[in-house]
């Protein structure tokens, strides 16, 4: 029996709105996902859910989820590492936060430790000589950050090897502005401009100009904007499109305005990004009828932020919008925001500057960030979400197997999704860099 | 002149009258869902439908539109918000010349539309095979079907896309469906006896798609019993599945006055392990054409036959409702059409 046609079914399910809009911008996501197992894990979370809610005898049992509303607590949905990110502040201070909120919704809490666990373990996997007890050991460090959440701990990030070189890079670059100067131009208007690309690299990546429609959405937007965030005098200096960013969202329409409030001088110059949001996955896996608690995508990432992230106001232009039957979320682009990186990361430890404790403390440090959110939230029904969880654990037999049942099922998830990955990759082989979906009815 | 004047809910083996017909198929419920957590209150349309028909001594062509929330039930992506929206479910063109008929376009399941003809009751509840996921209402394809004169035994023959109502066809491969009924009592209405049988595939992948099942129906006066029973292998691209569904029926349904149903489904995927739902209703019909309901459905997931094994939380839900639901025809018939 096949399971590339099951595969293959959930990618069209999941893609079906890119595939109908720019085929090439889809072909280009599938491009990323096949260069390694952990992009193809980035671009495949609704194929993580169905492989997780999938009716199949010969997947592992839960000792947890024993009440109904252990099952629809505030979920970040895809809590991997380079979802995580420093945020730095012009006062000093900073946040860390899982930034991406594209997975947000409600769900079993147990599924953002799973998730997380496995895409730990398949991070590990990237590093020479990380073995399986090495795996193991991230997923140790998941559990410990946890448990000290719920004892209502501080995690000291700036003792953290790793995040130590991301805080760093933020105020450094941050006070440069290096990303600015980079995408930026002075401009015969004495205004600066986004400087474009020729055209997209082979990698699909660049800058290019707007359509007019496309403009005309992204003034909406910035008016929005503008209107949320109480800015005088707002103006907009540029647009751009952006490609070949991310890998689970590589085909959505994302902007880049540059935008000031009056001065002529570039100090009061702003990048900020409008990116389409799409719908969560579907979690099934959930006790009550009806979970639709959001308005709209744009209503569901205002939501989760003030939910899931330790600081709402952590990315201060973050904020969802509906323009025109698409949801948008606006995000600060800048060098005061920094992004977990894994080639980063393997370069460093490669070259020994990472060693395996400095991993599993990072590791310690997502489980920190969803369980510290868990005590300033409420599941579905009202409920303190810590305390569900909490009673959730004692019930399926507290932390110890919480740790023994995490190690065994993001094991079985990892190795899930590199067979996975092993057989997208002969897909795009066999059957083209869009999967054969080209030769339906209707596809540009 | 016969009375196989109708548009919804048919799945015509005789000869159509000259007729043209409109009919309205409409439910409306209050429920109450337990656990009683999120939004576990609500109202619901459970059917919107209108189907219309003409229809000759010799063809005849059918349309219907049922209604969809546009953003499904998972997303928030729709139409001004999730408004409903109109979603065509038949459009069949047919030929009948004797004891043969041709049927072509989007026409109907062989599985799931005589199950809901002899079920009646499809605002209150689909066929476990289509409320899984397993079974769909239409298909794109051709038909033909041979009955006896006597209305004692028929045949129907289908090769359809397999992709279902929903999704284009997306492989090379078509499905061969099969039905044969059996009505050996001198009442045909008494007992009939039916088999089953689909070959077929799902998909780019043109994953495995193949059914067997019976169905066991009776009607004596208001007093209707049903059983079904259905075997896949491979289920909505996944080949791995082989879900096995029985259903057990009983309805008291006279023109008019007290109703009721007894419905019973278990849902076997697992080597030890098996879901359960039972459902049951009483309601009141008053002369015409509606029915108000009061009902329960009760649903059992053992924690280990669940979406995620061991979670015992997903194991039991429940509901109660109040439902009025009704079917008006309007038809005309002409010497010619």
């Amino acid at each position: 029996m096949d399971r590339s046609a099951w595969i293959k079914e959930q990618l069209y399910i999941d893609n079906r709105i890119w595939l109908q809009r720019d085929s090439q911008l889809l072909a280009d996501k599938f491009r990323e996902m096949g260069t390694n197992s952990y992009n193809f894990m980035r671009g495949t979370v609704p194929l993580y859910y169905a492989e997780l809610t999938r009716l199949n005898q010969n997947k592992p049992s839960t000792a947890f989820l024993t009440q109904p509303e252990s099952t629809a607590i505030p979920l970040f949905g895809d809590p991997h590492p380079e979802n995580a990110s420093v945020l730095m502040h012009s006062d000093g201070n900073f946040d860390v936060e899982f930034v991406d909120l594209d997975s947000a919704t409600y769900g079993p809490w147990l599924f953002d430790l799973r998730r997380s666990a496995t895409a730990l373990r398949l991070l590990g996997r990237q590093f020479e000589g990380c073995d399986d007890p090495c795996e193991k050991a991230l997923v140790v460090g998941l559990v410990d950050g946890l448990s000290l959440a719920y004892a209502r701990e501080s995690y000291p990030f700036e003792e953290s090897t790793i995040w130590k070189d991301y805080i760093e890079e933020a105020i450094e670059e941050g006070l440069e502005r290096k990303k600015f100067y980079k995408v930026t131009e002075e401009s015969a208007s004495s205004e600066r401009k986004i400087i474009r690309s020729e055209s997209l690299d082979t990698n699909g990546e660049g800058i290019l100009d707007v359509t007019t429609s496309e403009r005309n959405q992204a003034e909406r937007l910035g008016e929005s904007f503008a209107d949320a965030h109480g800015l005088v005098s707002f103006r907009i200096l540029d647009v751009v499109r952006k490609f070949g960013t991310g890998v689970s969202s590589r085909p959505a329409i994302r902007y880049v305005i540059l935008w000031d409030q009056g001065d002529s001088t570039e100090n009061d110059d702003v990048l900020t990004q409008f990116r389409e949001i799409l719908d969560p996955p579907n979690m099934d896996a959930v006790a009550y009828a009806s979970t639709a608690v959001f308005h709209d995508n744009a209503d569901r990432i205002n939501v989760c932020e003030d939910k899931l992230w330790i600081n709402s106001e952590a990315d201060p232009y973050h904020h969802g919008f509906w323009d025109d039957g698409h949801g948008f979320k606006s995000m600060s682009w800048n060098s005061s925001l920094q992004d977990i990186e894994l080639h980063k990361m393997t370069e460093q430890w490669d070259a020994g500057d990472y060693a395996l404790e400095d991993i599993v403390d990072f590791a310690s440090s997502l489980g920190w960030m969803i369980g510290h959110v868990h005590h300033r939230n409420t599941g579905i029904d009202g409920q303190a979400t810590h305390k569900i969880v909490q009673a959730d654990l004692i019930s399926g037999g507290g932390w110890s197997k919480l740790e023994t049942e995490l190690k065994e099922h993001s094991g079985n998830d990892a190795d899930f999704t590199e067979r996975d990955y092993e057989l997208f990759k002969h897909m795009l082989e066999q059957d083209g860099m869009l999967l054969g979906f080209e030769h339906i009815e209707g596809v540009p | 002149m016969s009375d196989h004047c109708v548009a919804l809910g048919l799945w015509l083996l005789q000869a159509p009258s000259n007729c043209q017909m409109i009919e309205v198929d409409a439910a409306a419920r209050f429920r109450q869902d337990l656990p009683m957590a999120g939004i576990h209150r609500a109202f619901d349309i459970p059917r919107a439908r209108i189907g219309l028909g003409l229809s000759n001594e010799k063809t005849h062509v059918r349309a219907i539109w049922g209604s969809i929330r546009s953003a499904g039930d998972t997303s928030y992506i729709g139409i001004d918000g999730e408004s409903f929206v109109p979603q065509l479910q038949l459009m069949e063109l047919a030929w009948q010349e004797g004891w043969v008929s041709l049927r072509a376009g989007l026409i109907d399941d062989l599985w799931v539309v005589p199950q809901n003809n002899r079920w009646i009751l499809r605002s209150i509840t689909a066929d476990m095979n289509e409320r899984l996921g397993i079974m769909g209402r239409s298909d794109l394809g051709g038909m033909v079907s041979f009955s006896l004169p006597s209305d004692r035994w028929n045949i129907q023959i289908q090769l359809r896309s397999g992709e279902g109502h929903r999704l284009r066809e997306r492989n090379s491969g078509q499905n061969v469906v099969l039905r044969s009924e059996l009505k050996p009592l001198s009442n045909s209405d008494w007992l009939s006896i039916a088999v089953f049988t689909q070959e077929g595939s799902r998909g780019f992948g043109l994953a495995r798609e193949h059914r067997l099942g019976a169905q066991i129906y009776s009607q004596v006066s208001a007093v209707r019993f049903g059983v079904e029973g259905l075997k896949s292998w491979g289920v909505q691209g996944d080949s791995y599945r082989e879900p096995f569904v029985i259903s057990g029926w009983g309805q008291f349904l006279p023109e008019s006055g007290f109703q009721a149903f007894l419905k019973t489904d278990v849902h076997r995927e697992f080597e030890h392990n098996q879901q359960q739902t039972f459902q049951t209703g009483f309601g009141y019909r008053p002369e015409g054409d509606l029915r108000i309901w009061l009902g329960f459905e009760h649903n059992r997931i053992p924690s280990g036959a669940g979406l995620v094994p061991g979670a015992s939380a997903l194991g039991k839900q429940q509901q109660i409702y109040i439902q009025l639901d009704g079917q008006f025809r309007h038809k005309q018939f002409s010497s010619s059409t």
